[in-house]
């Protein structure tokens, strides 16, 4: 195994949850409505029917390649993408061919601590249509063009993935993002996300050279690797816990192959979840021509720069290295929070509360991570107002033993780490105490009374 | 690529028809490989222009960011009936096509 | 029975508004002519079997009170501007309930759904549409002869065609089947016919009128225009059929004036351009003594002759045909016959030619030399015509470079079909309005004179074109044939 490494490079679609569909005024909420019930001209492909952006679509695109850091033109456009197939109703789709609205951007993912992060590059970002749903039915096939015309955005990095395990934590975290952004229901089983993984595998051997990606710089895999001449596009991954599997089966197909001395096949495969195995999807052989031209009947797009820098939220990733780097929260517990869209609400309001305390206050020291652990632990509930929450704390808090020896090693260890805050401290910032405290909590992994460890360290500061 | 003379060869005109999803009878080939031939040689012509300078123009109208707000407009969507009844095959309210082979 | 042949708009109106006559009998009268004329010249392909049923909403029209300014009538007329008329489409536009085929087997049963927006706007306007008008399939063609359902006959004289593609709606109305017919133009197909059938043929600027609903050509060169007996009829439709449409996005919002209401303007110095490139083009010695002639009018109203340049113009046929196929070889890849229509093996053989130009010339390693070059040199042509309306008002060219053909005449060669375009098809590239007018009669035979005006310029359109036929007066040695 250590003689090959998968290089894996992922097409994800996301589906956005606009009322109305990217080019007509039929409702894009397709999901188990009466088949062919929502259609109209336009998406039904008739003659004569006309398309018309969505803008609001536009707008959400361009959020999400912001967020994932990717540079947004000036200029965009659409354009017709050509193929034959049943459930392409005009026998094109809208897509974006060579002006896209997102392009050379980046999407970093944590992994079990915060140090551990990688990067992965983003190729483009850019927006198009869903064509209709086909269902087989023995020899002949049948067509729903509900979901035709729904807006997709489609989402493709660079071959910077080697290992499964990191497409999975990515696709994670890129859900959790694009739900941060209210844009997406970003499910997987409802097909509001889709993963079409590339995957091919570089065999060890010959000159040094080296793949980019994966740690974000340049970076020798290793004993110099052979860039693969090929790849496998892999389709119909529907969940989840079906995508390491996949990516698995056919990394190791791959490599027997590659053992015998030959190349697999450049092809589209489909996963079967039944046998966990992929197939050859025979008619998709040949190289497509898709003939791309602009689509003449929508004008070009221009974006002033208030549209290509809209207001994002808090990102996820963001939250999540702030509540562990500034506010000493148990990565653990911090990554839960900002991984539940209902708890880092309600999180956040807890921080509002604590912060706004004046620092002498006498409610015992309740301090960030004591709440998110208490909250993830479940000792504490969002079901509460946020008041009794702090209280609830407050009261926990203060039934802990203090080991004092270990407290003023741990009180000068802070002290000595973090000279900034204490000048700060010293030059009359007393809210910065909040954050020493922090830190000393966390030296002595939590086992000391907050109200103790501040009193303590307040006549240490004096010195 | 050479302006003067382009001579599509039967083989290229098939690749063309299966491109294009048309089919063409034994008899038509050659006719049209010669009628499509002098055609492409003709509007090669454009070669002796240089517009190296030049913007392509695809839209004559100069209309830029024409969209529509995201709403649902009742009044344009088709009912069930509608949609269908154009179809040729149709079966459970869907369009009955010949079976494609891969699943997707 | 009504005379409808002799008929225009604006005189059925009056008679109208005077109870002279009743809407049922128009329509009758239409109908009647449709029956016994059109298995002769083959114009009309479906006809509306609920046409009578609809006339009769109109049978007790209010009539016009004597007191009043026809301006100020209150009358149904107001809100209607066509109430009553008679008008047949051509089987490019999407008629809800009523078969449309755009000449074409493929879609010989296919019946919308759904209206086209320019058809919701006759239909608003009062207009009674009375069936659809054959033409070249697809709108591919000069002739009418690429129809899968037979030629269409011209009326003034039955072995030559009525030009094309909207060779039907052409034949109909000359023949007096309605008092006026919709086409498209997408490189001349308006204004081609109309200069073959003596009639006035309008190519509005490209995005003055809707294209939603209308089976499309050349997405970015289709132009949704009509045919009358007169520019007043002319502008009045305009006055229906133009604005914004928030189906169709390439339409502008600019406001669209009651065209037919200002027709009446001087022609002193006015300044006409004519095309240097266009008087060396080969072109009938005949047809050229009635462009000769149409200038010596105009000169005599005031107007002021300028030579212009449009030095792009000798390439604009090879412009034309790589984008337009392009863009047809797209268009057409809807029809599948899976949700309607039939199959592609249905396609005639302009058809085919023309989709396999266009999936050979966006295909991977041909799109730069071909597409994206035919669009750069499109940027010249529109150049070409902007410079030359900043230094006239309007041009005037011939519409075709000869008379009328004979059936059969091109039909076997296609590049020569094409070439007929020579005078219209540039108009398309740059997204011009223009308007073809009868100008005179060469061996018994129409022949027509073309004038253009800059981007959303109707207006001077329809006045230099009015102040023409004005001072043409009757034009001789014509008769309808049918």
């Amino acid at each position: 195994m250590n003689n090959y490494i998968p290089v894996i490079g992922l097409e994800i679609h996301v589906e956005l949850s606009t009322k109305s569909k990217m080019f007509c005024g039929c409702p894009a909420d397709w999901f188990g409505k009466a088949p062919n019930s929502q259609t109209c001209p336009v998406c039904l492909g008739l003659p004569g029917a006309l398309p018309v952006a969505n803008k609001q679509a536009i707008k959400w695109t361009i959020k999400i390649a912001q967020a994932l850091e990717c540079t947004v033109p000036n200029i965009s456009k659409f354009d017709r993408k050509h193929y034959f197939y049943p459930d392409l109703s005009k026998s094109f789709q809208l897509s974006q061919y060579d002006e896209p609205i997102g392009q050379h951007g980046s999407f970093s993912v944590h992994f079990d601590s915060i140090e551990n992060k990688k990067k992965f590059r983003i190729r483009r970002v850019h927006l198009e249509e869903d064509a209709g749903k086909l269902i087989h039915d023995g020899k002949v096939s049948l067509v729903d063009y509900n979901r035709s015309g729904v807006p997709l955005v489609e989402i493709v990095t660079e071959p910077d993935f080697h290992d499964s395990s990191d497409v999975k934590r990515f696709l994670e975290e890129l859900q959790t993002l694009i739900r941060s952004l209210g844009v997406s229901d970003v499910n997987m089983e409802e097909g509001s996300m889709r993963l079409e993984p590339n995957i091919s595998v570089a065999r060890r051997g010959g000159e040094d050279r080296e793949i980019g990606g994966g740690g974000g710089e340049e970076e020798k895999l290793g004993g110099g690797v052979e860039l693969p001449n090929y790849k496998v596009e892999v389709k119909n991954i529907n969940s989840f816990k079906f995508v390491k599997n996949a990516i698995d089966y056919e990394v190791t197909r791959h490599i027997e192959i590659l053992e015998k001395g030959e190349t697999p096949v450049q092809e589209t495969r489909g996963y079967v979840e039944a046998t966990g195995k992929t197939i050859s999807q025979r008619s998709k052989e040949e190289a497509h021509d898709y003939r791309y031209f602009p689509e003449p009947d929508i004008p070009q797009l221009e974006f002033s720069e208030e549209e290509k820098n809209p207001p994002l939220p808090e990102l996820p990733t963001a939250q999540l290295e702030k509540y562990v780097n500034e506010h000493s929260i148990k990565f653990e517990d911090a990554f839960i929070i900002t991984h539940d869209p209902l708890l880092i609400n309600y999180f956040e309001q807890l921080l509002v509360i604590l912060i706004r305390q004046p620092a002498e206050k006498d409610l015992g020291v309740v301090t960030p991570a004591k709440l998110a652990s208490m909250l993830v632990n479940k000792r504490i509930s969002s079901q509460d107002s946020p008041e009794v929450s702090i209280q609830k704390a407050s009261t926990a808090t203060q039934q802990v033993k203090t080991d004092e020896v270990a407290l003023s090693q741990s009180i000068t260890k802070v002290v000595q780490e973090n000279e900034k805050a204490v000048s700060d401290y010293k030059s009359g910032k007393e809210t910065v105490i909040m954050f020493l405290v922090g830190k000393v909590m966390k030296e002595m992994n939590g086992q000391a009374d907050p109200s103790l460890v501040k009193e303590r360290l307040t006549t240490a500061l004096k010195k | 690529m050479s302006s003067t003379s382009t001579n599509l060869s039967n083989a290229d005109v098939l690749k063309i028809a299966k491109l294009a999803h048309i089919t063409l009878k034994d008899e038509e080939i050659n006719t049209l490989a010669t009628e499509l031939s002098s055609i492409i040689s003709y509007i090669g012509k454009l070669d002796e222009l240089d517009t190296s300078s030049v913007a392509p123009m695809n839209q004559v109208t100069g209309l830029r960011n024409v969209t529509r707000g995201d709403e649902i407009t009742p009044e344009t969507v088709l009912t069930q009936e509608e949609a269908l009844s154009n179809a040729p095959q149709k079966k459970n309210n869907l369009f009955e096509v010949d079976a494609v082979f891969d699943n997707d | 029975m009504i005379n409808t042949r002799d008929l225009t708009i604006k005189g059925t109106l009056e008679l109208l508004k005077k109870k002279e006559i009743s809407v049922e009998e128009l329509v009758s009268s239409c109908l009647n002519i449709i029956e016994s004329k059109n298995p002769e010249i083959n114009a009309v392909l479906t006809v509306n079997e609920n046409a009578l049923d609809e006339a009769q909403q109109f049978s007790n029209l209010t009539p016009l009170r004597p007191r009043l300014r026809e301006g100020a009538a209150i009358s149904q007329f107001n809100n209607k501007p066509l109430l009553g008329i008679p008008i047949i489409l051509k089987d490019a536009y999407s008629t809800k309930g009523l078969r449309t085929t755009a000449a074409s087997k493929v879609l010989e049963n296919y019946i919308p759904p759904f209206d086209a927006t320019v058809v919701k706007k006759l239909k608003e306007a009062g207009a009674i549409i009375l069936g659809k008008a054959n033409m070249d399939a697809w709108a591919h063609g000069s002739s009418g002869e690429n129809s899968d359902f037979g030629p269409t006959k011209n009326p003034y004289d039955l072995s030559r065609t009525p030009g094309g593609s909207s060779s039907g709606s052409a034949a109909a109305l000359a023949a007096g089947m309605s008092l006026a017919s919709t086409g498209t133009d997408t490189g001349g197909s308006i204004r081609l016919p109309a200069s073959f059938t003596n009639l006035v043929g309008l190519k509005p600027t490209y995005g003055r009128v809707s294209r939603y609903g209308i089976i499309a050509m050349g997405s970015s060169f289709d132009s949704i225009g009509h045919f009358t007996k007169d520019v007043y009829d002319n502008a009045l439709i305009l006055s229906v059929t133009a604005g914004h449409d928030s189906l169709d996005g390439t339409t502008s919002k600019l406001d669209v004036p009651k065209y037919h209401l200002k027709l009446e303007t001087s022609m002193r110095g006015k300044k006409i351009g004519i095309v240097k490139e266009f008087t060396h083009s080969g072109i009938d010695s005949k047809v050229d003594e009635v462009t000769q002639k149409t200038i010596k009018t105009m000169e005599r109203l005031g107007g002021e002759f300028i030579e212009v340049s449009l030095p792009h113009v000798e390439y604009a046929i090879e412009t034309y045909y790589i984008l337009v196929p392009a863009e047809v070889s797209s268009n057409l890849g809807r029809m599948t016959g899976t949700r309607f229509g039939k199959g592609r093996e249905l396609f005639g053989d302009e058809a085919k030619r023309r989709i396999m130009i266009g999936t050979y010339t966006l295909s991977s390693g041909y799109y730069d030399a071909y597409y994206n070059k035919a669009l750069k040199v499109r940027t010249r042509i529109k150049q070409d015509f902007d410079q030359a309306f900043e230094k006239v008002d309007a041009l005037l060219c011939p519409v075709s470079p000869t008379l009328p053909f004979k059936l059969g005449e091109k039909a076997n060669d296609p590049l020569a079909m094409y070439l007929s375009d020579i005078f219209v098809a540039p108009m398309n590239l740059a997204g011009v309005p223009a308007l073809s007018v009868p100008a005179g009669s060469v061996e018994g035979l129409p022949v027509g004179i073309q004038f253009v005006t800059k981007q959303f310029d109707e207006q001077l359109l329809y006045q230099v074109a009015y102040a023409y036929e004005q001072a043409r007066g009757p034009i001789e040695n014509l008769k309808i044939n049918t």
